[in-house]
Parts: structure tokens; sequence; C-alpha cells
């Protein structure tokens, strides 16, 4: 339990860098490329649609101006939150000293009695990107044509923590049982899961375009794009306890505890066992409205040697029972795990590799409204709203290399509730720089229970 | 856009970093808060059975308790009388007693030719001119030859012979009988003594002859002379024969059965010691007369030294003593040859665990007597040496480490005197108090039997003492001086004989005894085995664990008047357990005692360090009241305690080095309104519930 506090308050203090972007102009250098070949007359501006994972691969987040047709991008990320434990005690815990009752009683109290949600995603990436189809020819068929658009190599490293929990879970380990005396806790149902993966992915986007054959269709038409492809996933650790049920009676003066439980736990902790996920996508665009959906590692891993810890019990605790008079006051000989009713099994079972499902939209490329859902954690649904611009006239005209993004943005869901952030990026040339602060409110009000940032650094050749 | 506008951006992103990266600093190591845990720590529920040991405590008809305590006096075991086999080792000398050559055949031809010319005859010589002719023989005497070397060497150089034959035997394929035929053997040594002649009257043409000739007492060398030392014919009678000269007297002589005193010979394979006998083993004193006995654990170690030149074979049986599978001691060896002058040893050991032995001997009419074989062979090397009757074997056979694990037969009678004159006797001790009356206090005199004999006990005198300067108190009852039967052990299953002389208060002088405080006692007895001799005629057993105890049974009914009788225990205390408690700051402990027992308390509680030095003082002379009781002075209605007791943070430090926690308390009968100066009996249903339960201010860590 120890280490998934831990690395929950890493996680909720620590960095993250999970910045969308959108279709940015640039992508049209590229596609000239790709269709000149083919003699037809390609428009200044095409309102092309590419789904999420073309914006990781391609156009780097609305802000990376490149017409380069490689680029090396390392990332990294931390998403993390919860309802209502605010990143104040968060930060008080993680930072050390003595952490005020008032605090932890206003952390407590500001959840009216709801279920904890905690969690985080912590993630570290490499992406190489380059068109491997770059000479081959489009396929076509009648007046449809299908571009490769770009390929992607990535490799990255996940921790994720997800965990949803009765309050007086909370409240037990903040406060302590005095708190309920003569009365009961509840333990469950509740939830707790942690995760360790490492990834490679290679992913394929393309673009299909269609031919007007009547004058005034003269011109490509941008029909979707599509992206295509598989993440070998490597599962490290894999830790999971559900507690079913469970309640904690502390009697007035703590003469006896009854506790009872159901839970169970599987954890995984051999060497490695690798997983496929599949990545789709599908976008589309109209005029200066575009639209994408993204299905990201779907997949799972089948692990045969899950070690299994299951208990069904209740039993009363009245400290050391002193049978016989004379009798040298111990603790029970029992191992604890017979003590708490533990039974222990090794299984085969099937873990569903944490994926996502995220829908984007964008409006002239500049407002820019997503929804990302992660299928199999207890986070809610992630929506932001967010405005995407550009400048490259903030350095004068004398410094013309350089250009500046300052993206604000608002949202709710993911592990947090509602959060206002921004994004920030800094090109040179063809390197660039981005940082990403999604919870300001965290900071600015401590009250707040998330906190998400993130760098990123890119480089096109 | 205003321009500067960004910058203020950079700015402003600058001083979040900062304080985001900054916050990120643990400044103080941990993180840490107060909880309030609540624990139960300790709790009990103990009536009279979880307070005294179940082995004191027996339980009346009406729930009333009493406690028994046993003072042993005297234990008798298998192993100190009544069967105890010490190692033991049986000695036999065996001399060979003779020697035995092979038999042994010697061939000797004396043709006609030969006879011619060695004895000169001229008749005889004429003949010999006629070979191949038919002629009349005339009758020829003095017929003899010249001495023939007869080489016996192969097979015996000399011999020094005992007993045995040679055997003279041939053929006469001349064509005319033969009359007194003489031979003569003689040793062809430096002495040529003779070893025998033999005179065979008649033998017919073309006959077979056997004669014996005796060679007991002779010595006999391997070389030897043969002389045919006369002969006659009566000729062939005017009959003509054919003369052929290549014809004569064939001769064997054989050695029979010849055995020696000594000889220089190679050996045939013989037995040279084939003996068996009755072995009686003395058990123990008193006539003790065992017919079976099975082995715990032991083992029989034989061992053989042979001062003979060869190698030889020997093996013990011993048919008494059978495995659990039926299987009967039988081993053997093969012992090299003694060195010159000397001996030579080996030695076998059998396991006898399991092993039975019947003692009753070949026919089943004796008793502590077994029987054993011993056989000793040699083998033929076809190496010469020298055997001597004279040369010896010695055999021991030690029965070493015998525990028996039961024995049947008669266990032998005798009188044992029991004297013992400082026997600790701690059941008074255990009740220290201003006054202490139980109500019908008794010492018993208990003799419990697991033997299969009878037996009878006699106490002369029980002596009561204490040794730092009390009284000394006489017993004197009905039992004192005379004699007391104990009944025999049953067996199969074993089921202990026991006999329980009552001595009370009425009969005795036991409170006498009690009031001087005693803690030693003098005990002069004597205990009678088999009174009556071997009455059921050797159906006395003994088992391994078979015990006579002789007891002093001390009946203590927990029906009694008390005042400040102390009880007072020490339990391990180690309250640091994995360092948890460095964390708690103050704690506040709840103790509640529930007493049903109709006992009024003054309890105190101190914990101690390993120097037995007082650390903290949990409770100081605490008065737990009695229970209430109603008119039968039954407990009506349990009385509770509620303690609270508060620990700061240097309190709960001083504790952490405490190792014992030390529970004293002063119980008294007097604390009750009613049934005052009666006795109060402990029923088995009273009980005492302690339930200690904390509250910490607990420093939890992150």
């Amino acid at each position: 339990m120890k280490k998934f506090s831990v690395l929950a308050i890493l996680l909720l203090s620590g960095i993250h860098l999970n910045v969308k972007g959108q279709i940015v102009r640039d992508t049209i250098k590229v596609l000239e490329k790709s269709t000149r070949g083919s003699g037809c007359i390609i428009p200044e501006e095409p309102h092309i649609l590419t789904t999420d994972l073309i914006y990781k691969t391609y156009c780097f987040d609305n802000f990376f101006y490149s017409n380069k047709p490689n680029a090396l991008i390392l990332n990294t990320s931390l998403h993390s939150g919860s309802n209502y434990i605010p990143v104040q005690l968060m930060h008080q815990l993680y930072k050390g000293g003595s952490v005020d009752e008032s605090l932890r009683l206003k952390s407590l109290n500001s959840g009216s009695n709801s279920h904890l949600r905690i969690g985080g995603i912590a993630q570290g990436q490499l992406s190489f990107i380059f068109n491997f189809f770059k000479n081959k020819r489009p396929l076509r068929y009648r007046l449809y044509k299908m571009s490769a658009l770009s390929s992607q190599i990535t490799v990255e490293n996940n921790t994720l923590l997800d965990a949803s929990l009765q309050p007086d879970i909370a409240s037990l380990y903040l406060l302590g049982n005095g708190f309920f005396a003569d009365k009961t806790a509840q333990l469950g149902p509740s939830s707790l899961q942690y995760l360790q993966f490492n990834s490679i992915g290679f992913n394929q986007s393309f673009h299909v375009i269609k031919y007007g054959v009547d004058p005034e269709l003269l011109s490509i038409k941008s029909l979707f794009s599509l992206n295509v492809g598989f993440n070998i996933n490597q599962l490290n650790t894999y830790q999971r306890i559900d507690l079913h049920s469970g309640s904690l009676y502390t009697a007035p003066l703590g003469q006896y505890l009854d506790l009872n439980y159901n839970v169970s736990s599987q954890s995984f902790h051999e060497n490695s066992k690798m997983g496929l996920g599949l990545n789709l996508g599908i976008g589309k665009s109209w005029n200066h409205f575009n639209a994408s959906i993204d299905v990201h590692n779907l997949g799972f891993w089948n692990l045969s040697k899950v070690q299994t810890l299951s208990a069904d019990t209740s039993f009363q605790y009245q400290g050391i029972v002193l049978q016989t008079w004379g009798q040298n006051p111990s603790l029970p000989k029992d191992s604890l795990s017979t003590l708490l009713g533990l039974h222990s099994s090794t299984s085969s079972q099937k873990v569903w590799a944490p994926g996502k499902l995220k829908f984007q939209a964008n409006f002239r490329s500049v407002w820019v409204f997503n929804i990302t859902y992660w299928y199999t954690l207890k986070a809610l649904p992630l929506v932001e709203l967010r405005y995407a611009k550009w400048e490259n006239s903030v350095f004068g005209k004398g410094a013309s290399h350089f250009r500046f993004m300052f993206n604000p943005c608002i949202g709710y869901g993911g592990f947090g509730t509602y959060h206002l952030g921004f994004s920030s990026g800094l090109q040179y040339k063809r390197a660039a720089l981005l940082l990403n602060i999604s919870d300001l409110q965290s900071l600015a009000l401590k009250n707040q229970s998330s906190f998400s940032a993130g760098i990123k650094l890119a480089y096109s050749f | 856009m205003n321009k500067f506008v960004p910058f203020r951006v950079i700015l402003f992103l600058l001083v979040i970093g900062s304080l985001f990266l900054g916050s990120c600093r643990r400044e103080k190591g941990v993180s840490s808060w107060g909880m309030d845990v609540l624990l139960p720590i300790f709790s009990a529920n103990l009536s009279i059975n979880n307070i005294v040991p179940s082995d004191v405590k027996t339980t009346n008809a009406d729930k009333s308790v009493k406690l028994v305590y046993n003072t042993n006096l005297y234990h008798l075991n298998l192993s100190d009388y009544v069967l105890r086999i010490p190692d033991t080792t049986f000695s036999n000398p065996f001399s060979v007693g003779s020697v035995g050559l092979a038999n042994k055949q010697l061939h000797y031809y004396y043709s006609l030719g030969r006879m011619a010319t060695a004895s000169a005859n001229s008749q005889l010589l004429f003949i010999t001119f006629f070979n191949g002719t038919y002629q009349v023989i005339p009758p020829i005497a003095n017929i003899n030859s010249q001495p023939s070397s007869v080489d016996a060497g192969a097979f015996f150089t000399r011999a020094w012979i005992r007993n045995g034959i040679m055997q003279i035997n041939g053929d006469n394929d001349l064509p005319v009988d033969l009359d007194s035929v003489t031979f003569q053997f003689k040793n062809n040594d430096q002495y040529n003594n003779i070893i025998g002649t033999l005179t065979i009257p008649h033998i017919p043409a073309h006959s077979h002859f056997v004669d014996t000739m005796p060679l007991a007492g002779k010595v006999v060398e391997g070389k030897l002379v043969a002389q045919l030392l006369n002969m006659k014919t009566p000729g062939s009678k005017g009959n003509p024969v054919l003369i052929d000269t290549s014809k004569g007297l064939q001769v064997t002589m054989v050695l029979y059965n010849v055995t020696c005193d000594s000889a220089i010979a190679v050996f045939p394979s013989q037995s040279v010691i084939d003996t068996g006998q009755l072995v009686t083993y003395n058990y123990v004193s008193g006539g003790a007369k065992v017919d079976f006995v099975k082995i715990k654990s032991g083992d029989i170690r034989v061992e053989v030294y042979s001062s003979l030149p060869d190698s030889i074979h020997f093996n013990y049986k011993m048919p008494s003593a059978k495995s659990p599978f039926g299987v009967t001691v039988d081993m053997g060896a093969t012992a090299p040859p003694a060195p010159r002058g000397g001996f030579s040893r080996i030695s076998r050991t059998v396991d006898l665990a399991g092993y039975t032995i019947d003692f009753t001997g070949p026919n089943r009419n004796m008793h502590n007597t077994f029987y054993d074989t011993i056989r000793v062979g040699i083998d033929s090397t076809g190496r010469r040496d020298t055997l001597r009757a004279s040369d010896s074997l010695y055999l021991f056979y030690t029965l070493e480490n015998i525990v028996p694990e039961y024995a049947t037969g008669y266990l032998g009678d005798t009188i044992l005197n029991l004297n013992f004159p400082n026997i600790s006797f701690s059941t008074f001790n255990k009740f220290n108090a201003k006054v202490f009356d139980p109500e019908k206090l008794a010492l018993n005199f208990q003799v419990k039997n697991g033997i299969g004999l009878d037996a009878q006990l006699k106490v002369n005198q029980l002596n009561a003492s204490n040794s730092s300067g009390g009284s000394s108190v006489n017993l004197t009852a009905p039992c004192i001086g005379n004699w007391t039967n104990i009944p025999r052990a049953t067996d199969k299953p074993l089921t202990p004989g026991e006999s329980l002389t009552n001595v009370n208060e009425q009969n005795s002088n036991v409170k006498a005894i009690l009031n001087s405080k005693p803690n030693q006692l003098s005990f002069d007895a004597q205990l009678k085995i088999n009174p009556r001799g071997n009455a059921l005629h050797f159906k006395d057993f003994v088992y391994y664990n078979s015990n006579m105890d002789v007891n002093l049974q001390t009946e203590i009914p927990l029906s009694l008047i008390a005042e400040d009788l102390v009880i007072k225990d020490t339990f391990d205390f180690k309250l640091n357990a994995g360092g948890q408690f460095s964390k708690v700051k103050a704690a506040t402990f709840y103790i509640n005692i529930e007493n049903s027992f109709p006992l009024q308390g003054v309890v105190s509680l101190n914990l101690m360090d390993d120097y037995g030095r007082v650390v903290k003082k949990i409770l100081v002379n605490e008065t737990v009241d009695a229970s209430m009781l109603n008119s039968k002075c039954q407990t009506q209605k349990a009385s509770v305690k509620q303690l609270k007791v508060n620990f700061d943070a240097n309190e709960i430090e001083l504790m952490q080095s405490a190792r014992k926690a030390v529970l004293e308390a002063s119980v008294s009968t007097s604390g009750q309104t009613s049934c005052q100066g009666q006795y109060l009996k402990i029923y088995d249903w009273y009980t005492i519930k302690a339930n200690i339960s904390a509250r910490f201010n607990y420093e939890n860590e992150l």
C-alpha cells in the first residue's frame, strides 16, 4: 500500500505533458510532396482531417511547423488527480512535515461522502516519424486514391495507478479508527489497480482522396484519413485489489474490532509478458470543421501465472487473548495469511491493456474540442476545450525563425474534476519545446484535486 | 497584440515552474500526521479451569473445585529394580580335538619279473626263461622283493595319527595261488620306523584281495618304504600255465579315516568344532526367573579368537532369539589364519532390537536360560600347514546395552527399604496467605503400580518440616506402621493397579502439618515385592515404561476461608514490537474487569526491565471487589471494575524498555458482606473477565 501511496503522490504532484494539437497548415506541404507526382491540382489549403494519432506523428500538436518529412519527438507526461483529495493535501504529504488535522478533515469533508477516485498515468515516449511509403505509388480505385501519409515507430514506458475507494478508507488512513468509535467504517466496494508496462508501436497513416471529373469538382477532395497500427506491450508489473465488500466496526473503547471483508487480489511479477494492442483511427473534414475518432491500444495480456489471494471472512479481534493463567501472552502463531483467511492460488487471467477512446473535433484549426475515455479505468471521460493560436510576429521581423504559441484550455473529468490550463510552445527553426500545465487552478486555489503537466521536445529533419 | 505580452507569459511560466519544482522538494524528510487509533490489546475470560492446571484440578458433583497436588515420594521403574540386564560376556574355549587327513591311495605293482630278479630265487628265475610259453610251475617258497619307495608326500609330510587304518587291496594277476604274502611298511627317513607288517595267508590265482592295517598311534612320514617280505606259491599243481613276466601282484594302499593329533599336511575341508550349549543368565536379585524378554534395544556381539594356522569359518546361532519376522540369530564369518604363535580375531554383531528371547531353554522347562550353537570349520587351502589337536578357538559372546521392552516370568521377591530424608514439598507454598483455611484438607498415600507383580507398602514415618526453621510435624494416621496391599497391574492393555490410603482431618493431624507450612518431607517406608512369592506361577510382567510410584496426594478443596492470599505471576512483556510504539505520542489504556469469584482482590501491575527494576507502575493497589453472593453463598452478580490509565510520550518510551509484567493480587474472602466467616466454595463456572484496550495518538508517517 505504501508503494501505491507514494506513487499516487508522485502522480498527483508530478509533471503532465498531455498536449493535443490540431490540424496545422504545414501538413499540406507534406501532402504536396506526396501528391504532386500524380499531376493533380493541389488546393492551397485542403482541409485535411487526420486522426489523433496522426497529430502525434505528424503535426506535433499544432505548434511545430516544418516541411521536413522526418522527426524525433521526446514526450513525457503525467495526468493525475482525484475527485476530491485536494492537491494541497497531496502537496503537504509529499513535501513532508506535519499534516494539519484541519487540512485532513477539510479534505475528507470535501468529498461529501462520495466514492474517492484517485489515480494517474505517467508516460515517457520517444517517437520517430518518417514516411516508409515515400516513393511508393498510391493505391488507386476508380476515382479514389489512398496515399501513405506518415509512418511512426514509438517506444514508450507507462505507469498507471487507478483507484476507486470508499471514503471511509481515506478517513481511516488519515484520521485513524478512533474516528469511528462505536461506528462502522465501510471498506467496500473499493478497487485499486497498478500497471507498469513498456510498448513499442508501429503506426501508419493514410489519406484517402477522391478526384472529381465534374468541372465544378475538378479538384481533389479529401474524403477521410486513416490510421492503423499496433503496439507490442511488455507488461512488467500488474497488481489489482478488489475489495468487493467490507466493513470495520470499532467498539466504543476499542475493546474489540469487527472486521469483515470479501477481497481478492491479483498480482503478476514475472519477468515480463508480451501482449498486443491495436490502434485504429478515422478522421473527416468539412470545410472548417474537422472531426476524428481513435481507439488506442485495444488489446490485452494473457497472463498464465497470476498470483491470486482471496478472502471472504469476518472475525472479531480482541487483542492478545489469554487462554490460561500463567501463559505468556503472544500473538497467534498462525501466519498472517491464515489469520486473515487468505487463500492463495495461481491462475491464468486476461488483463486488458489500458487503452483509450478519443473523439476530437476542431473548428478552423483553432478551437479544439476533445473527449478522452480510458475504458479500463475508473477515471471519468476527460472533456477539454482548447484554443490554439500561433504567433510568429511577437519576435518581430528579424526573428522570423521563432514561433510562439500560448493556448489556454478548460476541461472536466479524468482523474480529477474541472481544470484550467494552458500549453505554451516555442519553435526555433526545426526544433521545438512545448510545456503544458493543465491544472492551473490547483496551483492557484490549493483545494483543487488534480494536476497534469508535461514537456515535449521535437526535432525535424 | 502587444509584443510584450508573450514575455509576460514566459515570466509567468517561469514563476509557476519554479514554484512547482520548489514544491516538489521534500523539505522535512517525511510527512506525518496524528491518528487516533483504538485497538484491543488484551482480553481474557478465565474460569478456575483456565487458572489452575488441569492435572491438579478435579470438579466435584456440585461443580465446586478441588485441587489435588501430587508429591512423588518414591519412583520405581524397570531399570531400577525389576529387570536389569547388565552387559554380560560369556566365553568358551574350544580345542580342535583332532584333525583329519583326506583319504589317500598309494599304488604298487610287483611283477613276476621284478619278483624273480629281486628275490634271487633260482626257481623263479628259471621260470622266467620260459616267458611266453606254457609250463608247469612247481611250488616255490621264499619269494620276496627289495624295498620300494612309496611317495605320499603330496598329501602329507608327517602325521601323528590318532586314529585310522591303512587298507591294502590288490589283485593277484599270476596264474598260481600265493600263500603267506607278507608286506612291510616303513618310514623312509633316518629312523626307518616300521609302520606295520601285514600278512595275507592266501591269495588265489587271478583273484582280488583286501586287508587292513591299523595306524593308530603311528607317526607316518609322507615318504614310505613298502617291501614284500615273504611269499610262497604251491605252483600250478602240474598244469601248464602261461608264463608272463609282466604279470604280478598289484597292490593299492588306502589311508582311511585318518585323524591326527598333529599333522603337516594339505588338509581337507573339515569341521573342527560343532557344539551346542545352554547359557544361564542371572538378571536381578530376589530370585527373578524370566521366561521371555522382548528387547527394546541392544545387541549381541560374537568374537572369535583362533590359533589355527588356517582360515576358519564360524557360525553362531541363537535359536531362542527371534526377530519380529521369526528369524533367529544366525551369524557367521571367516577368520584369517592366526599368525605364528598368536591369534587371529573376528567379531560380528547383531542388533537385537525387536527380538524376543525365550529363556525357557530348548525344552521349555527352564528359566533365565537360552540355548546356542557354535560351529567352526576350516577349508582346504591346498597349502601345506601344521595343524595340531591342541590348537584352540576362544569364543566370546556379549549381550550389551540390552534394554528390555517387555518381560514375563517371575520377577522375584524382595523388600526395598525406602528412606528419603529431604523431599522438596512445595504444595503449601503456593498458598501464601495470612489465613488459608481449606475445608476438608486431606493427605493421601497413593501408590500406582504399573508392574505386573504384587506389592505391599508400609509407611514407617512421614515428617513435614520447614527448612527455614519452622516446626517439624510427624504424621499420625492409622496407616503408619501397617502394611497396605498394592494390587498388581493387569496386562493387555496395561492397566496400573492403584491403592489409595486416605489420611484426612478426621483420622490424622493434617491441619497441623498445613499450619507448619512445610517445604520438605522426610519419608521412611518399606516396599515388599511379591510378598506371596511366585503365587501366580510365572505370570509377572513388566514393560519398559512400567513404573511404581508412591505419591503423597494433597487434596485442597476450594471451599475456603482466606485472608491476603497472594497470587503473583510474571509474564513476558515487550511493547515495542516492530518499532511501531516509537510513533505513539500518547496513550490511554482502558481496563475493564468483571469478577464473579467471591474473592476481593487488591491488584498491582508493574512493568520491569531486564534487571528487575520497576519501569512503570500500571496499577497500584487497585481494589477489585468480590462478587455479590446469594443466600447459598454462590455468586449472584459479578463485580465490575473500570480503570483508565493515561500515558504521555515519556512514559510510553519508558514502557518500551520493559521486558516483564508482574501481576500481584492479594485476595480475601472477607470482602463479602454476606456469608461472613463461612467457607466459600469456588465453582468451575466462576470467571474473571479482563479486557484492556487502548487509544493511541499514533504519528503516522509517509
